[in-house]
């Protein structure tokens, strides 16, 4: 059972505070749960909420249904509390009249703590002691978030307290209460942009260079958070052109280098893209995607620059593409990506999007201990040793020996120009073409090493679902109610994206009944990467137009309607 | 170990015109480093695209050539990862000015330890003959075919005003004064300036050599660099004479001095140490 807890009202209301504090309590409590935000572009006012799902099971996806409707303006009890589910209540300032308002006095106890500033806190405590949160959890918790100041400290512990009360004397409780969960190991309550960073640090990240833009923006303050701790220089550069050639610039002397944007900076780093596959320097890029075009919606969501990167930069060069799977895969995904960068000498992009990145689950601890951990530059020892170096050797791997400079006599010549083996700029058509098949050997060479998708299920005879990124998240919750009414739909699951050899997809997709690409887009990134490396048109596409996450319900009605008919 | 001109030598053929001002800024660079008891592999110069980044394919050095105009931004990143180096930018006025202009202003505030020359020939001069962002008012060229009708950038007195920590004006009409004025933009603590009036045999019949031989003066001995006011008024009077020399300095903190403070560096020699995040980790529990 899932109880839903929907926390609205203006923005600088504390909505995300309080997200986070029961966040991070129902975590301690040893339930899982999920939190998103639905934001609009804007410091105050307006209307935004946060969306947390608790449960004893796991719940990872997106849903609509409301149970507990935690109302901070009158704006949100008029335009949320209809989509109340039947048990749902709310819980606002007593004073805004709803039919559906639990009497329990938020404004009241507010001011019993001793400020107005508190109603937040009430309202988690309320919303803790509606589904039977252990009061032990909750006390420590706000201590550590605020104690630092006393004045502060004081009406927030108070806050706690009444409201938990308060809300375990209510007749309604039972409504609410959640079973304990059984598998209780302990869990981090971890956003998608923290994810991302650390694994950028697990990858051993040592230079960040970025321009704030929604929502990878969240991702350059926690690199910057734990720069001393981590060791990573990092730098708020004056543009997105900045920031990709200061990436560039960083990698070629020997740095792990990565930068954060979302479309519209990504667009403008193209050119730095492709220099850096002429300079076959690497480089991991995240790219937190939003709907555009242009600036779009800045704070929600969509799948749809998969062909624009694929494809973006002038000329021909190797890139990689990764899209993580869910949040815990975010760790795994960053620190393959600056392995994979340095291995092969190239970009790695790594495909994000506003949902990812904003949304926080309850996850076990992951283990770090299988990540790559080799650098593959050519070590000083190692250049001492040779008599000349070229740093764009042409090896039928294609991948050259690529040093940093300043570690030997030898020096270290990158071109944007066409080079010849040792860097420096040529104008002849026999190393011109030399140095183009080189590359081309190289983009061979990346794409053995890309990763089998991920299949659940038996593929044969039977429908197939289509995901990458975050839309996965409300699919596997679909799929699993489905097919626990006997659908038997198949789950393709690609992190790997780009570039994609023909095996395994094509086989799999082949043996399909059908093939669903479910994707946050207007228009089939997916879809079209499938047609061109299996040759196989897909059969339904359910796409998403208007910026907002899929719902769990609303895939289970489409899936039927669309495919299972 | 000395440092020898043979060191910086290079087999690379020249692709300059023939009595191209590059030649006297090629040479007064290889003599600046070598006098410095620099090695080249020591030193990074990055350079974007025009004529002036060629300069570093014509020596033996370690280089990085980028993109027009992001020459600058790509430096900032080399010497943010591996400040024991010497981290040298040659920009034509086109990729400094303006294709990199927002760069340049950042540059100047950031004040990372690198020099930034300036080869000023005040044409376009590889797309052959379009104004450039300090051709004088009424040049006219192709496409301004009337006259050049929008008045040309100041840069030094841009920097001065905005207290870049070095700057300095040379001429290739004087490579004699080239030498000690990058020697000296090179051992400066910061972001140095150094801005070289070049003549373009080319497009430019009139700021000849000669020209500037005839239309410059050094900085008097008494004149003082720090004095701010002092050195906007040598950049802001209305003159036909050029000063030559240090025209400006200000001992601003030095950006990577302080990024780098706590830092293990260079960053080249870091490993991976994927136990890094669980310390991290352990925070969201």
């Amino acid at each position: 059972m899932d109880i839903n807890i929907r926390i609205a009202g203006a923005a600088g209301q504390g909505i995300q505070t309080a997200a986070d504090l029961l966040g991070l309590a129902v975590t301690r409590n040893g339930w899982q749960a999920v939190a998103y935000s639905d934001a609009e572009s804007r410091i105050r006012g307006g209307l935004n909420f946060m969306h947390l799902r608790v449960s004893d099971q796991p719940c990872v996806g997106v849903t609509n249904r409301v149970d507990i409707l935690v109302a901070l303006s009158k704006d949100a009890v008029e335009h949320l509390a209809g989509g109340l589910s039947e048990r749902g209540v709310v819980l606002c300032n007593e004073e805004w009249d709803h039919e559906r308002r639990a009497p329990l006095a938020l404004a009241q106890l507010a001011a019993e703590a001793g400020s107005k500033r508190v109603e937040s806190t009430v309202a988690v405590a309320l919303v803790a002691g509606l589904i039977g949160l252990d009061p032990a959890v909750l006390e420590p918790l706000v201590r550590e978030r605020f104690g630092k100041n006393e004045a502060i400290l004081e009406p927030n512990l108070k806050a706690v307290a009444a409201g938990y009360a308060a809300a375990q004397a209510w007749s309604g409780v039972e409504a609410f209460a959640l079973p304990k969960s059984h598998d209780q190991p302990e869990r981090l309550w971890l956003a998608g942009h923290e994810a991302l960073a650390l694994g950028a640090v697990a990858g051993g990240v040592t230079f960040f260079s970025g321009y704030p833009m929604s929502p990878a923006t969240a991702i350059l303050s926690n690199l910057a958070d734990w720069q001393k701790q981590a060791g990573i220089v990092v730098v708020q550069s004056e543009d997105e052109i900045s920031a990709i050639n200061m990436v560039a610039g960083a990698a070629y002397a020997g740095a792990r280098a990565m930068t954060a944007t979302s479309g519209g900076g990504f667009a403008l780093m193209v050119e730095g893209l492709s220099l850096l596959g002429m300079i076959e320097t690497p480089a991991v890029i995240v790219l937190g995607q939003r709907p555009g075009p242009a600036t779009g919606l800045p704070t929600r969501t969509a799948q749809s620059d998969l062909n624009f990167v694929r494809f973006a930069g002038h000329g021909t060069f190797p890139r990689i593409l990764l899209a993580p799977r869910d949040i815990l895969d975010c760790i795994d995904v960053m620190a393959q990506a600056f392995d994979l960068a340095e291995r092969f000498q190239v970009p790695v992009i790594v495909l994000s999007d506003q949902l990812q990145i904003d949304t926080s689950v309850a996850v076990p601890a992951p283990s770090v201990a299988e990540l790559p951990q080799t650098r593959h530059l050519v070590t000083p020892d190692a250049l001492q040793g040779m008599d000349v170096y070229r740093r764009f050797e042409p090896t039928e791997s294609g991948i050259s020996p690529m040093a940093a400079p300043g570690d030997s006599p030898h020096t270290v010549v990158v071109d944007s120009d066409e080079h010849d083996e040792e860097g420096h700029m040529i104008e002849s058509a026999e190393i011109a073409e030399r140095m183009a098949c080189k590359r081309l050997r190289k983009a061979a060479t990346v794409a053995q090493a890309a990763w089998a998708p991920d299949v659940t299920g038996e593929v044969k005879g039977r429908p197939l679902v289509i995901t990458w990124g975050s839309a996965q998240g409300s699919v596997v919750e679909a799929l699993a109610a489905l097919n626990a009414d006997g659908a038997g739909i198949a789950h393709m699951n690609l992190r790997w994206l780009w570039p994609l050899p023909a095996e395994p997809i094509s086989s799999i997709v082949q043996s399909a009944a059908s093939i669903t690409v479910v994707e946050n887009s207007p228009e089939g990134g997916l879809v079209s990467v499938l047609r061109e490396v299996t040759l196989r048109d897909v059969d339904h596409e359910i796409r998403g137009v208007d910026g907002r996450p899929f719902a769990v319900e609303d895939l289970i009605q489409r899936l039927t309607q669309e495919v299972l008919t | 170990m000395s440092v020898k001109p043979a060191d910086y030598a290079s087999s690379v053929p020249i692709a300059w015109c023939p009595g191209c001002g590059n030649f006297a800024i090629l040479n007064s660079a290889k003599k600046a480093l070598t006098e410095l008891e620099l090695p080249p592999e020591r030193v990074v110069i990055c350079t974007g695209i025009g004529q002036a980044p060629k300069l570093p394919h014509y020596m033996r050095v370690n280089t990085f050539n980028g993109l027009h105009g992001r020459e600058v931004a790509a430096a900032i990143g080399i010497k943010l990862a591996a400040n024991d180096l010497t981290v040298i930018v040659h920009a034509g006025e086109g990729g400094a000015y303006g294709e990199g202009g927002n760069h340049f202003l950042h540059a100047i505030r950031r004040n990372v330890d690198m020099t930034l020359v300036v080869h000023d020939n005040r044409y376009y001069a590889l797309t052959k003959g379009q104004a450039s962002p300090t051709t004088p008012l009424g040049t006219v060229t192709r496409i301004e075919s009337d006259g050049v009708v929008i008045p040309p950038l100041n840069p030094l007195a841009l920097a001065i005003s905005q207290s870049c920590s070095f700057v300095g004006q040379g001429t290739t009409g004087r490579p004699d004064l080239l030498v000690p004025l990058l020697k000296a933009a090179i051992q400066h603590r910061g972001f140095s300036l150094v801005h070289i009036l070049q003549s373009c045999p080319t497009w430019d019949r009139v700021h000849t050599p000669q020209f500037y031989r005839d239309h410059s003066d050094e900085l008097q001995e008494d004149y003082d660099p720090y004095d701010r006011e002092a050195a906007l008024r040598q950049v802001l009077t209305p003159s036909e004479r050029h000063p030559l020399g240090i025209l400006y300095l200000d001992d601003r903190p030095v950006y990577d001095e302080q990024a780098l403070e706590q830092i293990e560096h260079p960053l080249r020699q870091r490993t991976v140490n994927p136990d890094a995040a669980l310390a991290l980790l352990a925070t969201f529990a």
